[in-house]
């Protein structure tokens, strides 16, 4: 039965990724010259802007090479028409309002495992030119973790024959350097990233000069 | 012993909190004003010291709740 559903998963997951190369044709650019695709040396953890749930198929297809496991919210993660799909496919959910620590845990064994992980570090979808907030999980997990964090930017409307825009930035390594976290050190490396975010964005869109 | 421990974690939490006047009555978000950040900080430095998982923590009301909850799981005592 398991390899059935195994089975059954892979191939949504083949016409999901057919369906987001034919729909959203994803053209994805390195800051990193050199770079060719998203395997990178080592599991990293990447985050950017969240602009839309579509974003969710997007960056599992973009991230693919990088076996990224997709950090999301719980109250989706339950839902019955989604559900068996993404439990069949690499995703870890997160409660929003609790505080529970189980995706830390999973994630944190996900890049134990080689597995990278994406996170919106916004919480939600927002349509604003900048991203919203960054809440401090992702930085949590790269000192827990070890990981280096990788932030990405994506510009672009999801409609069909549309073209997404995607630029990945170079993976930043995390170190509270002996102090504890605090929830200082924590929103004031959330900012950085958002930040980062930002940059990237603007590179996208051709702002920065 | 589990309380003094945690009062190690709630001065790095919490610093702006007096350390001194925290007593296992006080409430985590009322009395100490912890909100969804610290509470999320406080699972996860109370689960690297005693490994110790939180399935939520908003379920635990008081500081004595918290000692308790890690008491149970590790055996150590309070």
């Amino acid at each position: 039965m398991k390899i059935i559903a195994k089975f059954f998963a892979k191939t949504v997951r083949a016409l999901m990724t057919a369906y987001v190369y034919a729909a959203f044709k994803p053209k994805v650019r390195f800051c990193d010259k050199k770079r060719k695709n998203t395997r990178f040396s080592e599991p990293v953890i990447f985050v950017g802007n969240h602009t839309s749930h579509k974003d969710g198929i997007m960056t599992s297809v973009v991230f693919a090479k990088a076996k990224g496991n997709i950090v999301v919210a719980k109250d989706w993660y339950e839902k019955k028409k989604f559900n068996w799909f993404l439990r069949n496919n690499r995703c870890i959910p997160m409660d929003r309002v609790g505080t529970s620590t189980g995706w830390l845990k999973y994630s944190k064994e996900a890049l134990k495992k080689g597995e990278s992980v994406i996170l919106y570090p916004e919480g939600k979808t927002g349509k604003g030119e900048e991203p919203q907030e960054f809440k401090s999980g992702f930085v949590m997990l790269a000192i827990m973790s070890g990981a280096k964090v990788v932030p990405y930017a994506t510009v672009g409307e999801y409609k069909f024959f549309g073209r997404q825009k995607v630029l990945i930035g170079d993976p930043v390594s995390l170190s509270s350097e002996n102090k504890a976290l605090s929830p200082a050190y924590l929103e004031k490396e959330s900012e950085r990233f958002r930040q980062m975010v930002i940059d990237l964005l603007k590179e996208i869109r051709g702002e920065k000069k | 012993m589990i309380f003094d421990k945690l009062i190690e974690i709630f001065e790095n939490v919490i610093p702006e909190v007096d350390s001194s006047e925290i007593t296992p009555e006080s409430t985590l978000m009322e009395d100490l004003g912890l909100n969804s950040l610290t509470m999320m900080l406080l699972a996860v430095s109370i689960e690297d010291e005693y490994g110790v998982t939180f399935d939520d923590m908003q379920e635990l009301e008081t500081v004595g709740d918290v000692v308790e909850y890690i008491s149970e799981r590790t055996g150590e005592e309070n």
